[in-house]
């Protein structure tokens, strides 16, 4: 068994053969000979995993843009493994979890968010997305109109403009630095959240890879503002 | 007959130029997504009235616009001084791979800890290492398109492909070669955009870019020579060499401030000197001309990139791209 | 009286290989000269040489008794006019404008013309009959048109010595004299002209003096009444020529076919 770049950090996978990420490597996927291959189809090259289906591996693609969508993957992963029941656990412990968290969310009614991605050029993650699925969930308004599409790159004066209550940054090794150049620049002041230090910042993992992880992201999101 | 340009007709143009580009720079202060009224605008200019509209106004707008008017005059200039000194219409930074090299110096120089991009010290340290990379670019083509020791004007492009060529590929190396973090600012910056800008940065463009007008206007007449030839320019008493040293020098310096500041812009180098020249007499109103005319296109174009898909922006050199390459196609079919 | 422009022992070629052989003349002051010879004699090599354009390989060509080489730039500028072969030009540009180029080596380091050189140009203009095309793009005009007035550039600067490479290529019979007027007016001014040909009318009636170019060297120099003889111009241009005394002693030339072997 094998694991993603992008699922380093997973319980489980310390020790697995690391397959590589966007286009990984095909002759270790080969060789490990494996009865699935599970691949994200947002996250994965789609000329790879369609080799892999042509060369006769079965191939399961991932690739729910909302939440709802997610648990579908899973029950899916789960009937693919012969673990139906398992899976219908699990969906249903995320589903009770989901609507505690939806339930929490409902305080904070009437603020808007956003999701920036990446700072320099600004990038935010619309409503479409299950990024912004998540945050509509934990009962935020999604400062980024839906005309703006997916995930559409902006300017700071757009920002501004959106004027969102609470600005969430997803943190992760990658952008660390960027945001760190960014944030120090100045010229963020000009978004209202960021120069009041209205920013709530979540480990980048959670938010920000279509799992099963979403709904601890979503827990996070739901119970800010609120006592520990 | 075909009347040639005078120079009444390069004064006028050049005056409707400026005009123009201050227009363009006045509406890129009054236009934006935060609605501010032109009396807000004008206060803020001077850093009076609300302090968010003071940021918007002098460290979001103006950078942008007047940074946009840098790049664009400082690669124009570099399309029309390579023109000149290489015989061929169709010179241009970025198709000549001096873009490209520039990029790869910029990008080594930051990866070899020059500074981050957007941090201040960087916006003077970064286009210096960018300028090597771009010289080394047109040594390159230089020696690609060399018949016994002259330059081959057919050659030109085809050597300057096979140097753009060999920059992508050390730029996707270098890339694959640095870490997630840089990788994702640096794709960022390499299509070409004038959303970082900042005062700092146009504070180290406009000496790069004085400093190149500095060196070319004074070869403006040697570029005129030029045109009957290196031989015929070298019996009139014109130092071809050392002209085309100091030119060379200057084109590259141009054009790799401009990327190292906001990545590769192509064709504005092509277009506008083209567009220009049936009003300029001769290289010194070629040359001031194509700064105008440069820095009005990029601007524009930046206007055109934010409002095309707004909210969301699109790289200016993808507009730029997308509006020079038939013209290229054009000019290339034009050609005797 | 002593040259004004001379090669001694001139070889000058391109790459390793020499064009040019050990070739000696002298151009003195008061003479055209005419440059004969067939296609790759070498005329165009020989001059650039003289004009400074191509390095001697070996030997040495002297203006006024100095080497080329040791006399700057502006001086050796102002003092010879070069036309060379075959102008494309590239970009738009004002016949006018590019005549006022021709004043180049008069003006300050990064001088800008004044009401001196624009008259000089608008004199070289009107000397070339192109007065009419001063406003013209050089794009747009014939080849003879063209040719005026890149000689009208060369006229501009006034230069003592004129080396021309086909000054008369294009050109009409009516602009042919006015050209061959013109080096007549400089050389009787005391200046000195070298141009080649492959019209030998236009040779005979033009020149003082004649080179006589064959595979890189010098097969005769010397007056047209001693150089443009049958004898010479046959084994030149491998046919057979026909010299007889034309009108105020000018050699009145014709050929005809290679003789048959």
């Amino acid at each position: 068994m094998g694991v993603s770049d992008f699922a380093r950090d997973l319980p489980g996978s310390a020790g697995k053969a690391r397959l590589g990420g966007f286009a990984p490597d095909l002759e270790r996927v080969v060789q490990l000979a494996p009865d699935l291959v599970v691949v994200s189809r947002d996250g994965t090259d789609r000329a790879a995993w369609e080799k892999l289906t042509s060369m006769g591996l079965n191939v399961l693609v991932t690739g729910g843009t909302t939440l709802g969508g997610v648990l579908d993957d899973v029950a899916r992963v789960g009937a693919a493994i012969g673990e139906p029941e398992k899976a219908a656990a699990l969906v249903g412990s995320l589903k009770g979890r989901i609507a505690a968290a939806e339930a929490r969310g409902r305080a904070h009614r009437g603020k808007t968010a956003l999701v920036l991605v990446w700072p320099d050029p600004p990038v935010v993650a619309g409503r479409a997305t299950f990024v912004g699925d998540v945050l509509a969930r934990a009962g935020f308004t999604n400062a980024a109109p839906a005309a703006a599409g997916d995930w559409p790159r902006v300017s700071l004066e757009t920002l501004a403009a959106w004027n969102p209550d609470l600005v969430i940054r997803p943190a992760t090794a990658e952008n660390a630095e960027a945001f760190g150049a960014a944030l120090r620049g100045g010229a963020f002041r000009v978004v209202p959240a960021v120069r009041d230090g209205r920013v709530a910042t979540l480990p980048g993992d959670l938010l920000e890879r279509p799992g099963p992880r979403l709904v601890d992201a979503l827990e996070a999101l739901a119970a800010l503002g609120s006592a520990p | 007959m075909t009347r040639a340009p005078d120079g009444r007709s390069a004064w006028a143009a050049a005056a409707v130029l400026l005009f123009a580009l201050f227009a363009l720079v006045g509406t890129s202060l009054l236009f934006g997504s935060v609605r501010l009224s032109p009396g807000e605008v004008w206060n803020a200019l001077f850093g009076s009235g609300d302090a968010q509209a003071v940021t918007i106004v002098r460290e979001l707008r103006l950078p942008r616009a007047l940074l946009g008017a840098l790049v664009g005059g400082a690669l124009a200039v570099s399309g029309a001084a390579l023109q000149a000194l290489l015989g061929n219409p169709l010179a241009d930074p970025y198709l000549l791979g001096v873009s490209g090299g520039a990029a790869c110096g910029t990008l080594l120089g930051a990866l070899l800890g020059l500074g981050a991009r957007g941090a201040w010290g960087s916006s003077f340290a970064l286009p210096l290492a960018g300028f090597l990379g771009a010289l080394v670019a047109v040594l390159l083509v230089g020696a690609g398109a060399s018949v016994g020791g002259r330059l081959d004007r057919g050659r030109l492009l085809l050597s300057g492909v096979v140097v753009n060529a060999l920059a992508s590929a050390i730029l996707l190396f270098l890339l694959s070669f640095g870490d997630a973090a840089h990788t994702q600012s640096f794709v960022f910056w390499m299509l070409g955009s004038l959303a970082g800008a900042t005062p700092g940065a146009v504070k180290a463009l406009a000496l790069y870019v004085v400093l190149g007008l500095v060196l070319l206007l004074p070869l403006a007449r040697a570029f005129d020579a030029l045109q009957l030839g290196e031989e015929t320019a070298a019996t009139l008493g014109v130092r071809v060499e050392t002209v085309k040293r100091i030119a060379y020098l200057a084109a590259s310096l141009l054009a790799a401030a401009a990327v190292a500041t906001t990545g590769i812009i192509g064709f504005v180098g092509l277009l506008v000197p083209h567009a220009v020249r049936r009003l300029a007499p001769g290289h010194r109103a070629l040359l001031v001309l194509s700064f105008l005319g440069g820095a009005a296109l990029l601007v524009s174009a930046d206007a055109l990139s934010r409002s095309l898909f707004a909210p969301a922006e699109i790289s200016v050199g993808a507009v730029t791209a997308l509006l020079g390459a038939p013209a290229f196609l054009i000019l290339l079919r034009a050609r005797p | 009286m002593t040259p004004r422009l001379e090669a001694h022992g001139l070889s000058a070629g391109y790459g390793g290989k020499a064009v040019l052989e050990g070739v000696s003349l002298g151009l003195a002051p008061g003479r055209v000269s005419v440059l004969l010879g067939e296609n790759g004699s070498g005329k165009s090599t020989l001059l650039k040489a003289l004009a400074g354009v191509l390095k001697p390989q070996a030997g040495d060509v002297r203006l006024a008794g100095r080497s080329l080489g040791s006399v700057p730039r502006r001086e050796a500028a102002r003092a010879i006019g070069y036309l060379p072969q075959g102008f494309e030009p590239l970009f738009p540009m004002r016949a006018r404008d590019l005549v006022l180029l021709g004043r180049t080596p008069h003006l300050s380091a990064f001088g800008v013309p004044g009401a001196g050189d624009r008259a000089a140009a608008e004199a070289a203009l009107l000397e070339m009959d192109a007065t009419a095309l001063a406003d013209a793009d050089i794009r747009a005009m014939s080849g003879g048109e063209r040719q005026r007035v890149l000689l009208a550039r060369v006229l501009a600067g006034a230069p003592d010595v004129l080396l021309l490479d086909e000054p008369t290529a294009n050109l009409d019979p009516r602009h042919r004299f006015l050209v061959l007027d013109a080096m007549r007016r400089r050389a009787a001014a005391g200046g000195s002209v070298l141009f080649s040909t492959h019209e030998i009318d236009v040779a005979s009636e033009g020149a003082d003096d004649a080179v006589l170019l064959a595979g890189g060297r010098v097969l005769a120099e010397g007056p047209v009444g001693t150089t443009l003889t049958g004898r010479l111009l046959s084994e030149l241009f491998a046919v057979s020529a026909c010299v007889s005394p034309g009108a105020g002693g000018k050699p009145l030339v014709s050929f005809g076919p290679p003789p048959a072997r």
